[in-house]
């Protein structure tokens, strides 16, 4: 990353700047991919972003398995392949995939109701974490729908 | 004044509201109109290139057959703003095969100079002709690298220029459409106004 140095006002991770990143996505389409080539398939057929995901989720849940986040061996694979952005899914109130998948320099986190809820209490807010990655909060799950079996 | 906002993708309302501003701070009745096909760029006044994706956004222009006409929208001499991706997608060289640069505005650019999203920033930015510092929104942002003659640099951060003005066009690594400053607007389609300060 450049050293910005002689701006006055700097600042990092805020709400304009999170938002207005989401705004860039507008009218594009965000491809689920589980690998480097289907990232680099995506971009040559004109995504504007890539969503890295483990396996498809739906399909995880399926079988009895619990739907995390992507391999983070994988997630810099992608980043690599492609200039566009690369987003992850962290499962719902799972600060430490959410904090993970932004150390790995993910753009944008979903917090997602796809993958299995770590937790039926809490969603992240951009006030706890993480500090610059956009967030899309999740959907609070209901606690009907079995999620506290698969807690982690 | 006609304005086209090339709608293909990325924060298209934004630029539309933000022209919309600044034609009603000159008292100048604005006609905004969205364009994802060709035919529509020839009857416009202005034009404004958003922020996007730019490889996204340069394949659409290309196979919907506006990016010829935003070519001789410039050649004409008629106004043009472009911020982020509309930067990268006007230039000579995005150094890139997966954009096919325009070639209106004659800089290179180096995409995602400024780092991914965890690394975009807003920041006062002084440019030229603005007496006061710009409130600029840098996201996953462009810089400028080679200026050719006849280009003028507007802003600079750390060396690198963000703000150039080529001919009709001025085009900005950051995105005044963000936030509610017309003064780049201005500099681009009233620029003998007063209201620039």
């Amino acid at each position: 990353m450049p050293e910005v140095t002689d701006l006055e006002e700097l600042r990092q991770g805020t709400e304009l700047v999170k938002r207005g990143f989401a705004r860039m996505q507008k009218g594009g389409v965000i491809m689920d991919v589980v690998d480097r080539e289907q990232a680099r398939i995506a971009e040559d057929a004109g995504a504007v972003a890539v969503m890295v995901l483990e396996n498809v989720p739906a399909d995880i849940r399926k079988r009895g398995g619990v739907a995390r986040m992507p391999d983070p061996e994988r997630v810099p694979e992608v980043i690599d392949e492609v200039s566009i952005p690369v987003m992850g899914k962290s499962r719902i109130g799972h600060r430490k995939e959410a904090e993970i998948l932004e150390a790995l320099g993910v753009d944008m986190i979903d917090e997602s109701e796809v993958l299995t809820p770590a937790t039926t209490r809490t969603t992240l807010t951009s006030a706890t974490s993480p500090r610059r990655s956009c967030v899309a909060p999740g959907t609070s799950p209901k606690p009907s729908d079995g999620s506290a079996r698969a807690r982690p | 004044m006609k304005a086209g906002v090339i709608a293909v993708q990325g924060d298209v309302a934004e630029h539309a509201e933000a022209v919309r501003r600044a034609a009603a701070a000159h008292d100048e009745p604005a006609e905004v109109v969205t364009i994802r096909d060709s035919g529509i760029v020839p009857d416009c006044d202005v034009l404004l290139m958003p922020g996007g994706e730019s490889t996204t956004i340069s394949r659409l222009i290309g196979r919907e057959g506006i990016a010829e006409e935003i070519r001789n929208h410039v050649r004409a001499g008629k106004p043009v703003l472009a911020t982020c991706a509309g930067l990268i997608v006007c230039s000579r060289d995005a150094k890139d095969d997966r954009v096919d640069a325009l070639g209106v505005v004659d800089v290179s650019v180096d995409r995602n100079a400024f780092g991914r999203q965890k690394d975009s920033f807003e920041a006062k930015v002084p440019v030229a002709e603005l007496e006061e510092p710009f409130h600029a929104v840098f996201i996953r942002a462009p810089a400028i690298d080679d200026v050719g003659d006849g280009v003028e640099t507007l802003a600079t951060v750390d060396g690198r220029p963000v703000a150039v003005r080529d001919g009709p066009v001025v085009a900005t690594s950051f995105h005044p459409e963000l936030t509610e400053d017309s003064r780049l607007h201005d500099l681009a389609f009233f620029p003998d106004s007063r209201v620039i300060a």
